[in-house]
């Protein structure tokens, strides 16, 4: 390990010299990004590696590599101390794409149809109890607080069950990247595991429906809109259904590629996720549910699935690491600070609201002593989604959204951090690390290529 | 990112295409290596690139820069890592002298050629830039792809004292190739008054530390990481910070990358993982890099014609006359045929990676056609190099 700690810690150095002595340049911002690209590579999975030692996730040590090495971590001080350009970032956003779709495509891998049917009832209580619980918890935390936040003096009641209405929904969701990464570091295997991944995509359904409802219903109440658009029904059904739907469509196609031609299946599942999850951001559709019914159609309608996740987990960990560094690499450290009274709050209650919510689910499911203890440490993430909804707030509401947009920002940087650390630590006592299950009523599946 | 979904989409379409091609229709014979060794993707790029469809945008190509940076990098690294010593050593002298003898016997002949073709073409050309453009091609002529006779070996019972040869000329006979381009780039490169390029000597010595550092601290990590996973992320993440040092630096990234093959290759000569882990990812990465060095081609008919048809008859010449003239000379132990050279007429992508190195340092018109021609004769050269090359490991020793 001091080895690799010296190679990061020599590579910091020279390019930090290189930046600082200006002896050389370069020509377009494209080509600073190959150097960001590697620099990411090696230094965020050192620091990956380095964290996991103190038991924490690499993931965490991802995150914070992005956070340090960033546009807004010491890069503000000079900037030659800036690694990773904003620049630099815009151009590897392909890199991102592919990432969320390689793992969207390994969550539909990992769900086999008996082991999600077995669980049915389990994970839509697990889904949707906690997501009520976190709605109404952060909604009236939300409307305690807001009178003592710099907005809250602009607006009226209504305005403020408006706002309170944003958090509420905001906090139902979560980040299935962090939570499958993590699934993934860990092998993990087994009825929590299965659960969690579940529930996070139910719940991510669930986000959908229920921001684009509250959206509409925040527009009368803070802007006094009252255009109400039946359309958004539609739209809504479409990128739910659309996505499922489609997504199942494709896993077919691939499943056909890959028992007539199968050639080259790395490429070919890279530039899936890619193209899925751009495509599906043009035509409202949720590339995270395409590519996972992908992904679950090749697992359980074909004999691919082995293949499958071969070829996605030849380049999942470069992916990964660089997915999770460049969102560490968005949090703007400086703004957390200003806004940390109301973001722990924030964090706090969501928090309570998961763990209650999901004690509730696990009881009326009657779940196992593992899933009721630790299930809840799945669903506390929240990134990518969450920072896209909180950027559409800031779009909509321009007089309120920016300070909530920060708000929110500032609550993902927390949970981002938290929350893998936290789930890790659930996997572990539930037993279902690496694989082991002491549940005993699901055997670890053999599975081709492994993690 | 618009444009990258294009490329996506092309790349999906061109690998899908290819397949279903080679699956459902009768590929004639010499089309076969088209296929097989992925250049249907640079066809597929230019097909589909600005220059005809332009399906492919300019902007693309300047969005996947990196990639060709990286590309150019792993190219380099996979020739260096070939180069173990304790291979090379057991090697007769006498092959050694065959090996860069027919290199430089290409290397001249070609580099006479255009020396007086290029200004009849072009008219006057600055010496500087003449110099360069005539190296480049000359240095791209001479090496000799390895990946057909491989595949021939598996395929073909490509097997004898000339297909042995003619294996280890393959291995070695870019060297020279690379050290030449390597040496336009650091002494042939007028700066611009925003770089601040030291004379050629300390560039040269500062591409040869960052190599030879590079190749290091690839061992280092690689000998700890646990699994393949985290070797393939160490690789790609040492190459990309060398060619993003290259880049910002401007210094040629495949003199660099073979540089940093070569040291690593020796300071682990045991540990074939790295190189089953390179082969093994390089074709995910090699068919983007064909597409877009596909979509950069700028194809001027006549120029092309009269340049790209004496590149490559040129060079034959040189390959089959340099072959059997250092065999008669030389009289190797192998015995190969005279006919040896007929063996080497295949090129590979690393003649694309030195055209393009060149074509980035040297951006010009010219440079353009020196990439066309190269990627032209490496296309046409695909198409008969397999039946030559069979027909010279049968020829009468």
């Amino acid at each position: 390990m001091r080895v690799h700690l010296l190679v990061a810690a020599s590579l910091v150095t020279m390019i930090w010299l290189l930046k600082f002595l200006q002896i050389g340049q370069f020509s377009t911002v494209v080509d600073e990004a190959a150097l960001a690209f590697g620099f990411i590579l090696l230094v965020a999975f050192i620091v990956g590696k380095a964290v996991k030692r103190v038991g924490l996730p690499g993931l965490t040590g991802y995150l914070f590599t992005g956070m340090i090495f960033g546009p807004y971590g010491i890069g503000v001080l000079h900037p030659s101390l800036q690694f990773v350009t904003a620049g630099a970032l815009e151009e590897l956003k392909v890199f991102q794409s592919i990432a969320l779709g390689l793992i969207a495509f390994s969550a539909g891998g990992e769900m086999r149809l008996e082991s999600v049917k077995k669980r049915l009832r389990g994970i839509l209580y697990v889904a949707s109890v906690p997501s009520l619980f976190e709605f109404l918890w952060v909604f009236a935390a939300t409307w305690f607080a807001s009178p003592y936040v710099d907005f809250g003096h602009e607006l009226t009641t209504a305005g403020r069950v408006g706002v309170a209405l944003i958090f509420g929904v905001i906090a139902i969701s979560v980040s299935p990247a962090a939570t499958i990464a993590i699934v993934l570091e860990y092998r993990a295997k087994g009825p929590m595991t299965t659960m969690v991944l579940g529930s996070v995509v139910v719940k991510d359904v669930l986000v959908i429906i229920g921001f684009s409802i509250t959206l509409v219903a925040s527009k009368i109440l803070i802007l006094g809109n009252t255009d109400w658009d039946i359309t958004i029904v539609g739209i809504v059904a479409w990128e739910v259904f659309g996505s499922l739907g489609l997504g199942l469509l494709l896993g077919y196609i691939l499943a056909q590629y890959m028992r007539y031609v199968g050639r080259e299946m790395p490429l070919i599942v890279l530039a899936l996720s890619f193209l899925a999850v751009e495509l599906a951001r043009d035509f409202h559709l949720s590339g995270l549910l395409l590519l996972l019914s992908a992904g679950f159609y090749v697992e359980n309608y074909s004999e691919e699935g082995d293949r499958l996740v071969q070829a996605i987990d030849r380049y999942s960990l470069p992916v990964l690491v660089l997915f999770f560094t460049m969102s560490g690499a968005k949090v703007h450290l400086t703004d957390l600070l200003p806004v940390l009274p109301f973001v722990l709050l924030y964090v706090g209650v969501r928090v309570f609201a998961v763990w209650a919510g999901v004690l509730v689910a696990n009881n009326m499911a009657g779940s196992s002593t593992h899933i009721k203890k630790y299930a809840w440490t799945g669903l506390i993430s929240q990134a990518g989604v969450t920072l896209g909804l909180a950027a559409l707030l800031s779009r909509e509401f321009p007089e309120i959204g920016g300070t909530v947009s920060t708000m929110i920002v500032a609550a993902v940087a927390v949970n981002e951090i938290v929350g893998p650390i936290l789930f890790r630590e659930g996997l572990k006592r539930a037993g279902e690390v690496d694989g082991t299950d002491t549940d005993g009523d699901e055997a670890p599946a053999a599975h081709g290529g492994g993690h | 990112m618009k444009s990258l979904v294009g490329l996506a989409i092309i790349a999906l379409l061109a690998v899908f295409g290819s397949r279903l091609l080679e699956r459902h229709w009768h590929i004639p014979g010499p089309l076969k290596s088209v296929f097989g060794g992925g250049l249907i993707y640079l066809v597929a790029g230019y097909v589909l690139g600005p220059s005809m469809l332009g399906y492919v945008t300019g902007e693309v190509t300047v969005h996947l820069s990196p990639v060709v940076t990286i590309g150019l990098f792993w190219i380099a690294f996979l020739f260096g890592i070939n180069l173990k010593w304790r291979d090379l050593r057991r090697l007769h002298n006498t092959l050694f002298l065959f090996v860069f003898g027919q290199a430089f016997a290409v290397v001249a002949v070609v580099g006479v050629a255009f020396w007086f073709l290029l200004p009849s073409v072009f008219g006057e050309i600055p010496l500087r830039e003449l110099t360069a453009a005539v190296l480049t091609l000359a240095a791209c002529a001479s090496g000799t792809g390895q990946a057909t006779l491989f595949r021939l070996k598996m395929n073909r019972n490509f097997r004898g004292p000339t297909a042995q040869t003619a294996s280890v000329a393959a291995t070695l006979d870019d060297l020279p190739a690379i050290i030449v381009t390597g040496l336009v780039t650091f002494f042939l490169h007028e700066a611009t008054p925003a770089e601040t390029h030291p004379p050629g000597f300390a560039w040269l010595g500062l591409a040869v530390s960052i190599g030879g550092l590079g190749g290091w601290v690839v061992e280092l990590l690689l000998r700890r990481a646990d699994n393949d996973q985290a070797r393939l992320l160490l690789i790609l993440g040492c190459m990309s910070v060398g060619g993003g040092i290259c880049a910002y630096l401007s210094i040629a990234p495949v003199f660099v990358g073979a540089i940093m093959g070569v040291v690593y290759v020796n300071l682990s000569p045991r540990d074939d993982r790295v190189f089953e882990i390179v082969t093994r990812s390089e074709s995910t990465l090699y068919v983007v890099f064909l597409i877009l060095v596909g979509t950069i081609v700028k194809l001027q008919l006549e120029q092309l014609a009269i340049l790209g048809a004496v590149f490559v008859g040129v060079r034959i010449l040189g390959k089959v006359g340099g072959g059997a003239l250092f065999q008669h000379w030389l009289r190797l132990p192998q015995n190969p045929s005279p006919a040896v050279g007929l063996a080497l007429i295949a090129q590979g992508g690393l003649a694309i990676a030195l055209a393009i190195q060149y074509a980035r340092v040297f951006p010009s018109a010219l440079a353009d056609t020196v990439v066309t021609v190269v990627i032209a004769s490496v296309v046409v050269n695909a198409v008969y190099a397999e039946p030559l090359a069979l027909r010279a490991a049968r020829a009468k020793r």
